[in-house]
Order: structure tokens, then sequence, then C-alpha cells
């Protein structure tokens, strides 16, 4: 036998009930657009039925509802998705950094153009073979002299700005690094905020929120590989891309994670280097990993890059520049060394080295100590154009074969002992350029598949995760209706009450 | 798929970001006009078009280059055209000049404008074209020849390269041209001497060709006889002769001649009478004779034997000999070996001679003699004394002349040790040092009273030696004795007389001929030069347009499709902002009331 309170309770609790639904729907509306919100739900279940005990009848009507209840208020999440998203991630953010500085590389070089190399170096051809047509014209002698220097010049300042680049993308390293140890320094802080609630049962979804949307950033900056603890912390490893495997792989696993609980481990920078940890202990453990030294993915790994191997390094566009310098000037210099000029002069060089460099002397084949940063137009030429030796004999001021020969090295192919064997020297910058456009054409493809990949994941994670207002207008009408209908039982049972109370009885 | 209007706006967001970009390529191309903006917009068209460029900016030098080559060839040719011109008018001035009918004068005014032609055709070998010199080889800014036509220049091959591979000379050699063998200075330079002088002249040898006859009944005792023409009659008859008995030493007469024809009265019962050859007679006409006598009384025909030597004398001069005029060369000194070595030249047909010339003789080994005349009485007298006879490098016997050999002494043998060699009463020689040889002469005079110290000797030339002897007036005379014979006195007033006469002209015809057949060459090798390099202007200039539409169709942007794609990504961009700006704006909130 029930009484009739019981009923009150019931919508009592169904009010309740409701009304933290409504609470929730109006806290998803409020974060409707807060970023890395993840949707909650109030999850309702009924209350433990009652068992009306009978004397009579050991089987009664049967159980007897006692209301509603919210058991758990959850977050729309998938820990698949957040990992294939922090995975995906990594590669975005190493894309992202390699086409922007691919695009800056290629302004750089600027070709093709009127202004490139590619336009002074042939200025600089043709302006030796007008000078053998008329090697006594100053005029043809001042436009030689003026198109070396230009093409220094140029060499010179892409050397500089290629300088300049590496430099941008060490402080591009510095800053990620700086960025790097910020977010693993507030996530062990939440770590510790988060594993305070779990530890009374709670679930701190807010905070969770937060500290995943504070991994997704890291996950940009650096590949990662992470762990959630039953505590509710989550350890954070520093990973590395490995060549030839699909997974990202812990770079130093006898190192404390980055970021453990509430403690962390770390990175620090040095200029030009690569990232080690507090301890000094190099980011990649060769041990480990031997075909690495610098972690591959995310911005980090996408700046060491650049910074190491696409401008600097043996293979690097300085070098490769340097080479292309070099080639020049052994060639041109060799041969102009041959030559004669307006006043009997022979065996000089035509380029030479800015100082603090050691001025170039015989043998001409030597250039170790050219580089694009340093090549003049030698000094003697600059001074005095009637230096240029376009004659082939002492004397022979009007013979200009030695300037022919000159203007036809750009055709010469592999000439001895230089960095280019096999190659003329507008062919190797040629490659360099192919070679850059190249890769720059697939970074900038692969830029953009890669953001294809995180919309659609971030449409895949919204799809669990975010606010839909419709959605949540259509369940607010719905608890708004149960809150009414509840609040109707109690209005009914209070009639039924006052039925009893006041109308009922002899006393009518 | 749940779908939450964040989902709808980052689907917006991208698109419209697509949109942009699409926009954005197409508004890049279409500013710049390029299709290939970086090199990663297409990189194997970039090293293609990077590498087009380079090749066409090469055919662009390689077309000025060809118009250059050009430009030289043609100012040559024009030069060559001049040249020939030149070369033409003095061939025509030489057939003239050779035309008897002209007088010297005639020639001079002549040779004067073949002068004025070589200096043009100088002129014309200094031709510039753009501040440099045409002909000088590499020396392109020194002038080339100087007014005599003398080449500081040099035969440097002057190429341009007008193709690859393509290297074409474009100056001329001038040494081809100008200043070689056979050349236009050369002939030029033949036909002014030849114009003004004689360049080689051989003498008119004898005088006359008259012949001496002989009559009367000789009672004389001498051997030979020598008769020379002393003057000649206004008829150009022989009017006086002089006779000598010793070979020209001492003359008798001049003998003026008696009756008509005249005869001539030579002494000792012989008298003597002139009939007229060829030539005239002139005078010091001589005719040498040994009387038949005693007892002559035949005719004697006697040819004029004026050069008793029979050696051969040639002239040259160069290059301004007076106009016709008359040389006439004595010999008047020999060596003991019967070598001319001494001359006198006359300009004036043999009225006057000059000082006497001397050839040039090689010193002998260091060698010097002394003399003592302390006991001389003699006249002043010029001695030339001989090493006859030489044993071991010593003089063992001397000759001398005191004639200037035209006769030497018996050998005088030298007395004591060192030996003394007594020339004359009171007069001896000795030689200082012992490496003597046969024929090393020394000249002295002897007067009284003198006491000698050392001089050095001369070594005769050998038999037969050709001598040279430089006159005035750029003359030069040789004389060659090769077929002298031994002993023959001719150092005794031999004269050669030289009469200029225009000579050589046709040579010069033939010379100025084959200079024009030469520029003519040069003039045809240079106008296939010169096709070749227009034909190659023209052919880099059809390439230069093939390489630019590669270029182009690599390089340039594709304007009407870019427009059609425009407008397309317009129209898109604009339908989705528009379908977006409905989509985002209505939800559920706005039909709740």
């Amino acid at each position: 036998m029930t009484t009739i309170f019981s009923a009150l309770n019931t919508a009592n609790t169904a009010l309740q009930a409701n009304q933290l639904v409504i609470e929730t729907i109006g806290h998803n509306v409020a974060n409707g657009s807060t970023p890395g919100y993840s949707v909650q739900t109030a999850n309702l279940q009924a209350m433990p039925p009652y068992t009306v005990p009978s004397m009579m009848n050991h089987v009664g009507a049967g159980q007897i509802g006692t209301g509603v209840r919210v058991t758990t208020i959850g977050r729309g999440r998938d820990a698949l998705l957040d990992g294939q998203f922090r995975y995906e991630n990594q590669y975005a953010g190493q894309y992202t950094a390699q086409n922007t500085t691919y695009t800056q590389l290629q302004g750089i070089l600027n070709e093709p153009s009127t202004s490139g190399l590619s336009a002074r170096m042939s200025a600089f051809w043709n302006g030796w073979q007008a000078l053998a047509d008329d090697p006594t014209n100053m005029g043809a002698r001042a436009q030689v002299q003026q198109t070396g220097v230009a093409l220094a010049s140029s060499l010179n300042s892409d050397a500089q700005q290629l300088t300049q680049a590496q430099q941008t993308a060490d402080n591009y390293v510095t800053n990620t690094v700086t960025t790097i140890n910020n977010l693993a320094s507030q996530i062990s802080n939440l770590n510790g905020q988060i594993s305070a609630v779990v530890a009374t049962g709670q679930q701190p979804n807010d905070l969770l929120d937060q500290r995943d949307q504070m991994v997704d950033q890291l996950s940009n900056l650096v590949p990662i590989t992470y762990a959630t603890q039953t505590n509710g912390t989550v350890t954070i490893n520093l990973a590395t891309q490995v060549p030839g495997s699909t997974l990202l792989q812990v770079a130093r696993p006898s190192e404390a994670p980055l970021v453990s609980g509430i403690n962390t481990n770390l990175l620090v920078a040095s200029p030009m280097g690569v990232p080690t940890y507090a301890d000094a202990q190099p980011y990649i453990d060769t041990a480990v990993i031997p075909s690495l030294t610098a972690p591959v993915g995310g911005q980090l790994g996408a700046y060491i890059n650049l910074r190491d191997k696409v401008i600097g390094g043996p293979t690097g566009l300085i070098s490769q520049l340097n080479s292309i310098t070099q080639a020049l000037v052994q060639t041109v210099n060799t041969q102009h060394a041959l030559g004669f000029d307006l006043n009997g002069n022979t065996n000089k060089p035509f380029f030479n080295v800015a100082p603090p460099a050691a001025a170039l002397t015989a043998p001409w084949s030597t250039v170790a100590t050219v580089t694009a940063a340093n090549i003049t137009v030698d000094p003697a030429i600059v001074a005095n154009p009637q230096a240029i030796a376009a004659a082939n004999a002492s004397g022979a001021v009007g013979e200009g074969s030695n300037a022919q020969a000159i203007s036809n090295l750009r055709t010469q192919v592999g000439a001895v002992a230089t960095p280019l064997a096999g190659f003329t020297i507008q062919q190797g910058y040629d490659n360099t350029i192919t070679q850059l456009g190249s890769i720059a054409q697939q970074v900038a493809a692969n830029d953009h598949a890669q953001g294809v990949v995180m919309s659609s994941l971030t449409a895949q994670r919204q799809s669990v995760g975010g606010v839909n207002l419709d959605e949540q207008m259509t369940n607010l009408i719905i608890f708004q209706h149960s809150y009414s209908a509840a609040a109707r039982v109690v209005t009914t049972v209070d009639s039924m009450l006052d039925t009893i109370i006041n109308h009922m009885g002899l006393g009518n | 798929m749940r779908i939450t209007p964040i989902t709808l706006a980052n689907d917006i967001v991208a698109n419209l970001q697509n949109s942009y970009q699409t926009l954005s390529n197409i508004d890049h191309q279409l500013s710049s006009g390029k299709r290939i903006n970086q090199s990663s917009d297409d990189p194997a068209g970039t090293a293609y078009s990077v590498d087009m460029q380079s090749s066409l900016d090469w055919n662009t030098q390689y077309q000025d280059s060809s118009t250059s080559a050009t430009n030289w060839l043609n100012s040559t040719t024009s030069a060559l055209q001049q040249l020939a011109s030149v070369a033409s008018r003095a061939r025509t001035l030489a057939i003239q000049g050779g035309n008897d009918t002209n007088t010297g004068g005639d020639r001079t005014s002549i040779a004067a404008e073949v002068t004025q032609l070589f200096q043009e055709s100088v002129q014309i070998g200094n031709s510039a074209y753009a501040d440099t010199y045409l002909f000088a080889g590499s020396q392109v800014q020194t002038i080339p020849f100087n007014s005599q036509g003398g080449y500081a220049g040099d035969t440097v091959a002057l190429t341009h390269q007008i193709g690859p591979g393509y290297r074409m000379q474009v100056n001329a050699n001038a040494t081809q041209i100008f200043t070689g063998t056979g050349n236009i200075f050369a002939a030029l330079h033949a036909l002014t001497q030849h114009l003004s002088s004689n360049a080689t002249l051989a003498p008119t040898p004898n005088a006359g060709s008259e012949t001496l006859a002989l009559t009367g009944n000789y009672t004389g005792g001498a051997a030979n006889y020598t008769v020379q023409v002393a003057s000649l009659a206004a008829n150009g008859s022989v009017a006086s002769v002089q006779y000598s008995t010793n070979g020209g030493a001492t003359w008798t007469g001049p003998v003026a001649g008696a009756g008509t024809p005249p005869t001539f009265n030579l002494g000792s019962g012989m008298t003597a009478s002139f009939s007229n050859g060829f030539l005239p007679p002139t005078v010091g006409d001589q005719f040498t004779f040994a009387p038949a006598g005693p007892g002559l009384s035949q005719n004697f025909s006697v040819q004029a034997t004026k050069n008793i030597g029979n050696e051969a004398v040639t002239m040259t001069s160069s290059p301004n000999l007076p106009n016709n005029p008359v040389i006439v060369a004595k010999a008047v000194q020999q060596d003991g070996n019967d070598n001319v070595v001494g001359i006198q030249i006359s300009t004036d047909g043999g009225a006057t001679f000059g000082p006497t010339v001397t050839a040039k003789e090689t010193q002998p080994a260091a060698e010097t003699m002394s003399y003592n005349a302390t006991a001389y009485a003699g006249p002043t007298t010029n001695y030339l004394v001989r090493a006859a006879a030489v044993t071991a490098g010593a003089a063992t016997s001397v000759t001398y002349s005191t004639n200037n050999g035209l006769t030497w002494s018996a050998p005088v043998v030298g007395v004591g040790g060192p030996p003394s060699f007594t020339l004359a009463a009171g007069l001896s020689v000795g030689f200082t040092t012992a490496s003597a040889a046969v024929g090393d002469q020394f000249a002295f005079t002897a007067t009284a009273g003198l006491a000698g110290a050392g001089i050095a000797g001369t070594q005769a030339l050998a038999a037969g030696t050709a001598t040279t002897f430089a006159g005035s007036n750029n003359i030069q005379l040789t004389w060659s004795q090769a077929t002298q014979n031994a002993g023959q006195v001719v150092a005794d007033a031999d004269t050669h007389t030289f009469t200029p006469a225009v000579t050589g002209l046709n040579a010069d015809v033939a010379a100025l001929d084959a200079v024009i057949a030469n520029l003519a060459g040069q003039q045809a090798q240079f106008g296939a030069k010169t096709n070749a390099a227009q034909a190659n202007l023209t052919q880099m200039q059809s390439l230069n347009a093939e390489m630019r539409t590669a270029l182009s169709h690599t390089l340039d942007a594709d304007i009407a499709a870019l427009t059609t794609q425009l407008a397309t990504a317009t129209m898109v961009y604009q339908a989705a902002l528009g379908v977006d700006a409905k989509s985002i704006q209505p939800t559920l909130m706005d039909f709740l009331h």
C-alpha cells in the first residue's frame, strides 16, 4: 500500500531531475562556441522501484516507481578520435611550418623573374660576349664590370636572406620549445586538479575539456604519445616520426615523461641546436632510434629540419648556392687569368672574396674560401674596367677571344674539380630551383591535404562533442514539458489531497 | 552524422577559404600575366622557362654579335672597294706614264698623283669603324699605317661568335692587302720609282762606236798605242785626239785633225782617221792597238776600247733620283787583286766628277805597319804597300804602288830581323806583328823627313769580288768583277754612263692587275661573309620568335581560360556566401516564442 505522499515525492524527483537537465542544457548553450568544449549530457535513470509490502498477497500489483534521478553528467568525447586528431595534428603543424617557410624561400630566390640570379647570370655572360665583339669599348667593359657586380651582389643578397631565414627558423625552434614547456606546465597543473576531483568519484568535465584542448595544442607543436591514468591524470611523452614506420615512437624512453601527473620534464633550447632535456640528455636516444638525430614531425621537427637540412647543412640551399658560386669563380677566374687586359697584365682573377677572407691567389682553381656571401668582383676591376682581360695576347687590345671564351663558359659542362661536375652552372642553379619548387609544391599539397584531414576530424569530433543548438532547444522543450508535467502531477496530488482533506467526509 | 553549427561554420569557413584561394590564384596569374609566379607553381616549367630565358638572352646577344660582325664586314668591304678604285686609277696612270709622248715633267706630275694615291691607300688602310681601326689586327687603337706605309698593327684574327660554335673572322689581314709582296703599297711604290727614276740601270758601256783607221809608215818603237778622242767638232766628228805609248800614264797632244775628212798625225810617220759607226764619237773614246811597225803601211780598223776592263756595272737608286739625270761612274782605284775599290761619280754627263768614293774593305788581322822616312828626300807621294809573300805569319816581301794601285812594283825582299823593306831611297817599312797574310794593304803618304808610327792596314778583296759604292742622291753602284782577267789594269778611269729611261711600267701594270685581282678576291670573301652573317641574323631572329612562343606557352597565363575560371569562381563564391548567410541565420530559437 503506498501513500499519496509518495506520488508527491516522485513528482519532486522529476522536478529536480528536469531542472538539472535544463541547467545542463543552459551550460551547453552557454558554451556553444567555447573552443574545446564538449557537449555535456545529464544521464537520467529511474530510481529504484518500491515493492509494496502486503500481508495478503506476497505478490501485489507490482513494483511502484519512485521517480527519476540524474546519475552522471557525461561529456561527448571519443578517445579514439582524440588520438587520431592528435596524430594527424603533428603532421598539420609540420606541413604548415614547411609551407610557410618554403613560400618564403621561393620568394628569396625569386624565380622565374627578370631580376633573379638566373637573369643576372644571363646578363653577365652576355656582357662578356658584347665585350668580345668590341674589346676597346669602355662601355662594354663597364657593362661586364657592372653585370659582374650585380651577379655578385645578387649572390650576396640571396645568401644573406637565406641566412636570415635560417635564423628565423632557429627562432621558431626556440619559441616552440617555450610554448611546449608552457603547455606542459599547465597540463601538469590541470592533472593535479583533475586527480583531486576524480578522487571524490566525480568527473570534472570542464577541466578535462581544458586539458584536452592543451594536449591538442601540444600535439600541433611536437609529436607526442600520451596515456590517461586511472587517477585521471595524463602522461605525455615526447615522440618522433620514424622513417619507415607510420607509428610515432617515444624519442627517449629512458627519460622521464614531459608530463607525468603533476611533474614535468621540460625541454631546453640551444641556439642552432636540437632541444635537450634539462639534464642535457638529447631529445632522441640514438640507441633506440639510430636513424635520427632530431625529431621529425610537428612544428618543432619541421623548423629544425628547415634550419639544418633545407636551408643549412651540407645539402641545404646555402651550400648549393655556395657550390654554384665556387663553380662560377673557379671557371671564370681560371679563364680570365689566361687573358690579357688593356695594359698587358695577365694571370689576374675576375672574382675575388670580400674581407675578412684572404684574397684569392693563383692557382685560380682553389676556391674553398669562396661563398655566396663573400663573392665580389676583384677590386682592381671595380677600380678600372681596363683590367678586364679580354684579349688572348699581350697588347692585342682589339682582340676579344678570351672574353668570348668566358662567355662560352656558360655551356661548359663539368668544369674540372668544380663542385658541379656534370652540369653547367646554369643547370646547377636550375636543379636547385627545380628541387626547391618541387618540394614546395609537394609541401603545399601536403599542407592542403592535411587541412582537409584536420577538417574532417574536427567535423567528426564536433559530431560527437559539438553543441547543436536546435538539438538543445528541442531537449529544452522536452524537459520543460517534463518539468511542467511533473508540476502538474504535484498540482493534481495537491488537488487530491484537497479533496481528501477538505471535501471528503461526513461533515460536508 | 550529427551536424552542429560549429561543424557548419567550419565547413563554411573552409569552403570560403578555398574559394578565396582559387580567386587569389586566378587574380595573381591575371595581374602578373604569368602562369608561373613561383617555382612551386610548376617546378619543371620553371626550370624550362629559366633555361629558355637564358637561351633567349644568349640568342639575342648572338644577334647583337651578328649585327656588329655585319658592320665590320660592311666597313671592310667598303674600304676594299675604295682601295680597288685606287689600284684601278694607278693602273691607268701606269699605262699613261709608259706613253712615249710624255716628257720627264709629265711623268713627274703623274708620279706626284701616284704618290697621292699612295697616301690615299694609306688613309684607307687607316679606316676605322666605331673607333677601332679595321686593318690593325688586334691593335685597334693604334693607327696602323704611317705615311710611308709602315705597319704598326699585327696579323691577329678578330672573331665574332655569331652562333653556337659559329665563329667568324671579321677583320682583314692587312699584310694580305696592303703590305705584303705584290700588294698595293709595293705596287704603287714601284710605280712611283719607275716614273721618277730608274731603279736599276745597266750602263751604256761604250761611248762611241766609231772605228779608227791607221795609215802611214810607223817608225817608232812603242809596243802599244792608246788613242783617245780629245774634242769633237760642231758636226759631231772628231776634232782632236791625244795619244799615249805607256798605257795612258802620259799623253801626247791633243793633236788637231787636218784635211777633210780630218786625219791626225800620231807621230813616227803614223796618221789616223775615224769612220763613224752606229754611235757618234764622244770625248774619251779610246782605241788601243799594237802598231805593226816599222813599215806600217796598211789601214787599221780598231773598235773603240775605252773600257779596258770588262767588268759589269749596275746602278740602283731609290727613290728620289732627279728625273733623267745622266750618271757617269769612273773607276779610279783598284786593289792588288784588280778589284775596283774607288770610283768617282758625275751627275752632269761626265763634265765634273765628285770626290773618290771607296768601297768598304775588311780589316786585316791585327797588324800595323811602321815606316821610316827620316832620310827620304823624294817628292810627297801616296804609297800603297802590300804584303806579297808571307812565311809563318810574317811578310817576307812586299810590293808597293805610287799610283793608287794601278801598277805595282816588283817584290821587295825584307832585310834583317824583323825584316825591313826598302821602298825608295831613305824610305823603309816594317811590320809590328807577325800575323800577316798575303794581300794585307797599308796606305800612307811619304814626305821628306817623315818618321812613322804604326798604321793599320786593309785587307785586299779576293779576286773577282763585287764592290758596291754609295753616291749622293741615293745612287748605288755595284762593280761586278767576275769576268776580270787577273793582272789587267781596270781602274784607269774606266767610265760607265747611265742614261735613265722609263722602264718597268709594264711590270707595274701587271703588278697592279694582280693587286686588283687580289682585292676583288678579298671583296668577294667579305661579301660572302656579310651574307652569311646576315643570314645568320635572320635565322637567329626567327629562332628567337620560336623561342619566345615556346616560353610564352610555358610561362604566360591563359587569359581567356583564367577569365572564364574567374567568372566561375566568383559565381561559386557568391553563391556560397548567399547560401551560408541563409543557413547560418535561422536556428530553432528564431521559431520559438
